[in-house]
């Protein structure tokens, strides 16, 4: 069901039809009495593949220690800075992230000495896009040492 | 407001949850329409009566109501075909009364015009799921569609008093509206696999006289009992 405000449509529970279109009026009737939504989207439970409680752990606890993969996690330098001090601790691997202008390579030191890079995310695994363009979200000492 | 308490009665029984919720809200949403105009005819017609003294202190002549409405229930597919041909004629009726010069009236069936319109769609839906379905199912929603067939004339009989002037004339005459939920609902029975009934050895009629028939007696002994007995209480 999508609420007006909303952007995206959210469980609100499940129900039994013989067909779909019917489903769609038994939500209609269930799901709306207290005029929660404006759009409905029924699906049949076969069709959906969920994750199972059991591997709840394996799923989901890996990403609880990547805290870098949050836009928040590092902050900009200033542009025009050649030495830059700030705390991000993995900057080196922050690297391969940011636009076309890192695909360079940079001749000069990183100034923050690299730690063992994390494994190289694939692109889908890549953190929520942030309003900021890629190139000052992800900007490293390495790319401001340069330019 | 009659056809709200029998749907009301299905409450607990229908077929599936889902059902019970829809046959709910739709006996709500009668109910409503009814609580829309109770309280306008109260202040025309110069009685001054409340929507309460409407539902639960007129007697049994005078209520207007059409015969196709009272009848007890059956079983599911008795309902649907009853549900199907009441709902078709309101709709045909909401789209002539939202027309009208009269505030109030248009009101109550401008908004009515939209719950009817699902109903019909909930009915019709049942109706080809019942009649396209297995040997029983269309059987049954056969006989149906019998058992409902003496009682639409009646819809659209005239009560032979003149409109007042709060309506506007062409919602006053149900005759028109005949034809036109005829097709609609000739349409739904095909895809059903089913054959329209035709002409039946008796109809109803008197309904909108106040002439009713045996089961409204026992209707309105039930809905109204506790409020005669104990008048003007509140809680």
């Amino acid at each position: 069901m999508r609420g007006k405000r909303g952007l995206s449509h959210v469980h609100v529970g499940s129900l039994h039809a013989p067909d779909a279109e019917l489903a769609l009026r038994n939500a209609r009737d269930v799901y709306t009495r207290r005029q929660e939504g404006v759009s409905i989207w029924v699906v049949k439970a076969d069709d959906i593949t969920a994750s199972s409680p059991s591997e709840k752990d394996s799923f989901f606890d890996p990403a609880g220690d990547k805290i870098y993969r949050h836009p928040t996690f590092s902050t900009t330098c200033p542009r025009m800075s050649s030495t830059c001090e700030h705390p991000t601790k993995f900057s080196a691997s922050l690297r391969y992230f940011a636009g076309p202008r890192s695909s360079t390579p940079h001749s000069s030191p990183l100034p923050v000495p690299p730690r063992t890079p994390a494994p190289l995310p694939t692109p889908s695994r890549m953190p929520p896009t942030s309003s900021a363009s890629p190139t000052t979200r992800w900007s490293t000492p390495s790319v401001s040492a340069s330019g | 407001m009659v056809y709200a308490q029998r749907l009301g009665e299905w409450m607990t029984n229908a077929p599936q949850i889902e059902e019970d919720m829809a046959l709910g809200n739709i006996a709500l949403d009668l109910l409503g329409q009814a609580r829309g105009l109770y309280p306008y005819v109260g202040s025309i017609d110069g009685t001054g009566r409340g929507e309460d003294d409407y539902a639960m202190q007129r007697d049994e002549r005078e209520w207007h109501n059409v015969h196709l409405v009272e009848q007890e229930r059956g079983d599911f597919a008795d309902e649907m075909a009853r549900l199907l041909w009441f709902s078709a004629y309101q709709v045909e009726l909401h789209t002539a009364l939202a027309g009208s010069t009269d505030d109030v009236v248009a009101g109550v069936s401008g908004k009515a015009l939209k719950e009817v319109r699902y109903h019909l769609d909930h009915a019709s839906l049942w109706v080809v799921r019942l009649g396209d379905g297995t040997e029983e199912s269309a059987r049954r929603m056969q006989a149906a569609l019998e058992r409902v067939l003496p009682y639409l004339a009646e819809l659209f009989d005239d009560d032979g008093r003149p409109c007042s002037p709060h309506v506007s004339a062409p919602a006053c005459c149900p005759r028109p509206c005949a034809k036109l939920s005829s097709t609609g609902f000739a349409r739904v029975v095909e895809q059903a696999a089913l054959t329209l009934p035709d002409g039946s050895r008796w109809r109803s009629r008197g309904g909108r006289a106040g002439i009713h028939s045996r089961p409204m007696g026992y209707l309105l002994a039930e809905m109204q009992h506790i409020a005669r007995s104990h008048p003007g209480a509140t809680w």
